[in-house]
This record gives structure tokens, C-alpha cells and sequence, in this order.
């Protein structure tokens, strides 16, 4: 738990080193990523209309998990988004029972892990991770079902494509300093909750730099403070997506992040902020949810005995 | 596999066999490119996952065209558009002669996918003359996008498979995991000269010192002024000093004053000042370039 995301800090340093003006400071890639990302996004709630045993908390815990698994083994910062995509837009076509829904988990963060990192997940640590509550034969197998129920459209585009880019177009001092890094870890947070898995990535980005920028300069400040308009004003220059609605999302993005991440007011240094920026993600691990939702449902469900390395019962949910 | 008659076996690709095959419905000639399943404890390889899904929204015509996957359990079958031959194959067809017309178009059609690429937000990362495809028409495609979209590039052989390091940039030999465009702009620049010398490569290294050092011969050794940041590279190691060769005249004697231009301006050792392919596209070279390539 230490780690937490700690590969950002290295991540952080090649982009600001390399920031590429070709793929930046062209309008067409940022106009790509908007016209494309609608396709990964959910469209209507799974919960409503095709699962029939699964519930929203059961989602819950499964994402919390899926992010302890990459903070600890300290995946790139997308792996976590695409694997959580991965899962909704399957539950979104096929119902599943509560016991294959730490399988499904486990085969997404296989796929996010091996599309993005060139030392991907191993087979054998995410059975370890399960516990060995899922064997081998079940993970190739559903790699498969995973694929093709998707339609091997797995490259999805996350809320991190667009930090950057939203970066370089804001006007401020220091795009690549620590609220870059803050933002990224807002949006991990953000894969945890259902209601934002149907909002588009850009808005999502948007939000997420939005509290980052808010929070380094006055987490006091409120929403409907005159510098949170002119960031507000900018990115609705910069996306063309209706300034109420960035204002929507942003206040409940803000609303959400509040309890699991209390703003870091004291970054002054890279070095700092990459300790802000495991505090952030660690801070989901502390939030204010009592622990006895998350033993009750460990007793329910076979699948939950996980009892994962790190322990599900250290969360404290 | 009823839909597809196998007709001959083309060659073995980075994670699998290629084969010629007919589709029976329509007669179509494709490339199979089969990877078994059950050889590998960890399921679907990654290079075939991003190929995949990077082809399915890379529809271009200088890109290799994905049509179909098709599975089992112990069988991935890739169906793609065919080729006739390689870049590799085609130099090898040559007899060190090429039409410098032919140069011109091939350089283009690369650019011309690539910059499509680089639009689209994805970096090849692996451009060398085997995944450069051509056609009876002379029409180049992409292909192999195994390392694209990846974070890391592997540099050194991780396993038993060849990595070949004469079209890596010397920001990568130093160990820059960079996720910039500027990499396959450098591959171009490498397979431009290689295509002028008619299949002769520019930078046969056979180790990465070796790599380095011939790159720094012709170029010159890059110090902290014409690269600022190079020394905090995470491989960076000092190399001799060489001063760089004043003309390219020697390295390319058959291109014109224009292409050498434009060679130069592709292989910069310093990533942030190498040629977009789009502005190397625009490049003075291509002015008197036939519509009917523009149009291809």
C-alpha cells in the first residue's frame, strides 16, 4: 500500500521530459479522442435491465479491489479505468451470477494490464490475487468470452487521454507540475463510482482537473467561485461541452471525491506531490463507509473470501 | 476454419504463423496470421490484443486492413488484407538498383499512414522494413502494431525473440520510455535512407553501444547543449565525441539535395526537434510528387 501509484511519479517525469507537441498541440488528436469516446461509454445502467443478481455495492467492492490490485502492483495509471470499463460494458450485455463477478474482474485487469504495460499482470498473480477462488482454465476462458462480448474493442479511451491534453490548453502556470498527477489520481477514484461510468471521459477529465486545479490553489473555494468559472469557461472553449453541464460533473465529482480525498493543500514540490498522490489513492482506503458492509458480503459470497493479499477487511469500508 | 482454404504458408510473424489463404465466398486472397492459445500460460499474447484492437480503428489505405478474428479455444486466427510481399523482400528483389520516383512514393505512402497514426493517438513504435507491406500497385501499408500503445518499448531481448535496434532512435537506446511520435519519425528517417540505398540499411548495429556509436558517427555525439536532458536519460552513458559527418552526400550519394534535406531533418538524435510526419509530408521534396500518389 505504499507503492500507491508510485509509477506515476516515474510516468510524470518521461511526459515532462517528452511533452509531444505533435500529438498535443494538434487540434485533430484531442477532436479524435472527443468523437470517438462516446462508443466505450455506457449508455443505460446494467443494474436496471440485464444483471438481475448483481447489486451496486457488489460493484463496489469488486472495483475496490481491482484498484488495490494495480496500486499494489503499481500498474500505469489507465490499466485501473480500462479494466473497470471492461467490466461494465460486459455487464452491460451479459448477466452473470455475484459468484463469477471477482472472475470478470481479474480477467479485465489481465486484458487493461497486457494492452498497456510491457510487463503485464501474470496469469498466476491474479489467481493469487483471487485468493484461488478463480483458477486458470476460468481466466483464459472468460479472456475469451471477455473479447469477444466486447468485440475486441478494448482500447478504449479514459479520462487520462484527456489530462494532457486539457493541461497544455488551460492557461496555467505549470501544466506538467503536480496537479497533472493529482487530476490522474482523481479519476482512478472516479472508475469506483457506477453513476460515472456513464459520463463521457472528456467530462470526467475535465472534472477531475478542475477539483485538482481548485484544490491546489483553495480547496475552500467554492463551486461557484469566480476562478473555478474561468477554468470552467476555458475547458468549455477547449471540448465545446456546455459549461452547465462541466459545472454538473465537476460538483459531483467533487461531491464524490470530498470523503476519499481530502484535498492536498500543502504541495509545494514534485516531490511532494507525488506523496500527495499516493495519499490521495491510499485515502480511498480510509474513506467512511462502516467495515461491516464489506464483511457482511465477504460472508455471503464464496467469491469474496478473497481474503487478497492485502486483505479486504484492512479497508475499512 | 471452412471460410477460409489455406494455399500456402507466407512466414512466421512476431507472435505467430502466416499463412495465404482464399476466402471461399468471395475468392478473396488474405493473410492468416494464426496464434495458438495453448502454448502460452497467459492467454491471449499482448501484441496480438493491441494489434487487434488498433487495427479496428485504424482503417486507412497506407495501414494493413484487419477484417475478421476469429477463435477457438486453442486458436486465434487474425484475417487481413494480403500483401505481396515486405519491404524486406521487395529490397531483397532489387538487385541494389531502386527508381528514385519509386522512393519518393513509398517515403510518402509511410508518412502518410504514419501522420493517420499520430492523428488517430497511436504510435507504431516498431517500424522497421518487415511490417512495411506492398502491393501489386506499389501501395505501402502498416502493419505489425504489436508495440503500439504500450508504455514500454523492449529494447534488450527480454526472451528468445529479436528485437532489432537499427531503427530505434538514440532517445530510446538510452533507455527513454517516451511515448512520443518523434520515435517513429526516426524509423522513417532509418528507412528512408535504407530505401534510397535500395535496401541497404543506415545503422546495422549489432548491440546497443555498437548502435549508438554508429548513429553518433554520422550525426555527431549529442552532448547537453544540442540535447538538453540527455545526460538524466535513465541508460544515458557517455560515448566518444565524434564530430558529425558534414554531408549526408556520402551516407545517401543517389538522393537528391531535397531528400537529403528532408533526411536530416528526420534524424535528429534530439526527439523534440525531429520532423512531424505531417510537416515532413509538406516537406519540398514531395512538391513535384504525382497526384496520382497523392491520390493513391
Amino acid at each position: 500500500m505504499e507503492d500507491l501509484f508510485c509509477c506515476e511519479a516515474q510516468v510524470d517525469y518521461e511526459c515532462r521530459a517528452y511533452a509531444d507537441p505533435v500529438l498535443l498541440k494538434d487540434g485533430r488528436v484531442l477532436h479524435n479522442l472527443l468523437s470517438s469516446e462516446e462508443r466505450h461509454v455506457l449508455s443505460s445502467s446494467y443494474f436496471d435491465c440485464v444483471q438481475s443478481e448483481l447489486k451496486p455495492h457488489m460493484r463496489k467492492i469488486v472495483t475496490e479491489w481491482m484498484l488495490e490490485v494495480c496500486e499494489e502492483q503499481q500498474c500505469q495509471p489507465d490499466v485501473y479505468w480500462l479494466a473497470v470499463n471492461y467490466m461494465d460494458r460486459f455487464l452491460s450485455v451479459s448477466p452473470i451470477t455475484k459468484s463469477r463477478l471477482q472472475l470478470l474482474g481479474a480477467v479485465c485487469l489481465f486484458l487493461a494490464s497486457k494492452l498497456k504495460e510491457t510487463s503485464p499482470l501474470t496469469a498466476e498473480k491474479l489467481v493469487l490475487y483471487t485468493d484461488r477462488s478463480i483458477n486458470y482454465d476460468e481466466l483464459w476462458q472468460w479472456e475469451l468470452l471477455v473479447l469477444s462480448r466486447l468485440k475486441w474493442d478494448i482500447c478504449s479511451i479514459t479520462p487520462h487521454d484527456f489530462v494532457d491534453h486539457l493541461m497544455t490548453r488551460l492557461d496555467v502556470t505549470n501544466p506538467w507540475g503536480p496537479v497533472r498527477r493529482t487530476a490522474h489520481g482523481y479519476i482512478a477514484l472516479c472508475a469506483l463510482e457506477y453513476k460515472f461510468a456513464m459520463c463521457p471521459p472528456s467530462m470526467i477529465a475535465c472534472a477531475c482537473v478542475v477539483v485538482a486545479l481548485r484544490n491546489e490553489l483553495d480547496p475552500t473555494m467554492s463551486t461557484a467561485d469566480v476562478t473555478v468559472n474561468d477554468i470552467l469557461a476555458q475547458l468549455q472553449a477547449i471540448t465545446n461541452i456546455e459549461i452547465e453541464i462541466l459545472r454538473g460533473c465537476f460538483e459531483q465529482v467533487d461531491e464524490f471525491l470530498r470523503p476519499l480525498a481530502p484535498p492536498p493543500t500543502l504541495i509545494t514540490s514534485c516531490e511532494v506531490a507525488s506523496n500527495a498522490s499516493l495519499s490521495i489513492v491510499s485515502c480511498s482506503t480510509e474513506s467512511t463507509i462502516p467495515s461491516s458492509s464489506v464483511v457482511t458480503i465477504t460472508a455471503k459470497n464464496e467469491h469474496e473470501k478473497a481474503g487478497t493479499p492485502t486483505d479486504v477487511r484492512d479497508i475499512h469500508f | 476454419m471452412q471460410k477460409y482454404e489455406k494455399l500456402e504458408k507466407i512466414g512466421e510473424g512476431t507472435y505467430g504463423t502466416v499463412f495465404k489463404a482464399k476466402n471461399r465466398e468471395n475468392q478473396e486472397i488474405v493473410a492468416l496470421k494464426r496464434v495458438r492459445l495453448d502454448d502460452d500460460d497467459e492467454g491471449v499474447p499482448s501484441s496480438a490484443l493491441r494489434e487487434i484492437c488498433l487495427l479496428k480503428e485504424l482503417k486507412h489505405r497506407n495501414i494493413v486492413r484487419l477484417h475478421d478474428v476469429l477463435h477457438s479455444d486453442t486458436k486465434l486466427t487474425l484475417v487481413f488484407e494480403h500483401c505481396d510481399q515486405d519491404l524486406k523482400k521487395y529490397f531483397d528483389s532489387l538487385n541494389g538498383e531502386i527508381d528514385s520516383d519509386q522512393v519518393q512514393s513509398l517515403m510518402y505512402q509511410l508518412l502518410r499512414g504514419l501522420a493517420f497514426c499520430h492523428s488517430k493517438n497511436v504510435l507504431h513504435r516498431d517500424l522497421k522494413p518487415q511490417n512495411l507491406l506492398i502491393n501489386k500497385n506499389g501501395e505501402l501499408k502498416l502493419a505489425d502494431f504489436g508495440l503500439a500503445r504500450a508504455f514500454g518499448i523492449p529494447v534488450r531481448c527480454y526472451s528468445a525473440e529479436v528485437v532489432t535496434l537499427w531503427y530505434r532512435p538514440p532517445d530510446v537506446l538510452f533507455g527513454a520510455k517516451l511515448y512520443t511520435t518523434s520515435i517513429d519519425m526516426w524509423s522513417a528517417g532509418c528507412i528512408f535512407a535504407e530505401l534510397a540505398n535500395a535496401g541497404r540499411p543506415l545503422f546495422p548495429g549489432s548491440d546497443i553501444d555498437d548502435q549508438l556509436k554508429r548513429i553518433f558517427k554520422l550525426l555527431g555525439t549529442p552532448n547537453e547543449d544540442t540535447w538538453p536532458g540527455i545526460s538524466q536519460l535513465p541508460d544515458y552513458k557517455p560515448l566518444p565525441m565524434y564530430q558529425p559527418t558534414s554531408s549526408f552526400v556520402q551516407v545517401v550519394p543517389k538522393m537528391s539535395p531535397k531528400g537529403r534535406d528532408l533526411l536530416q531533418k528526420l534524424l535528429l538524435c534530439n526527439p523534440a526537434l525531429r520532423i512531424s510526419a505531417d510537416d515532413a509530408m509538406a516537406h519540398y521534396y514531395f512538391t513535384d510528387l504525382p497526384s496520382s500518389i497523392k491520390n493513391l
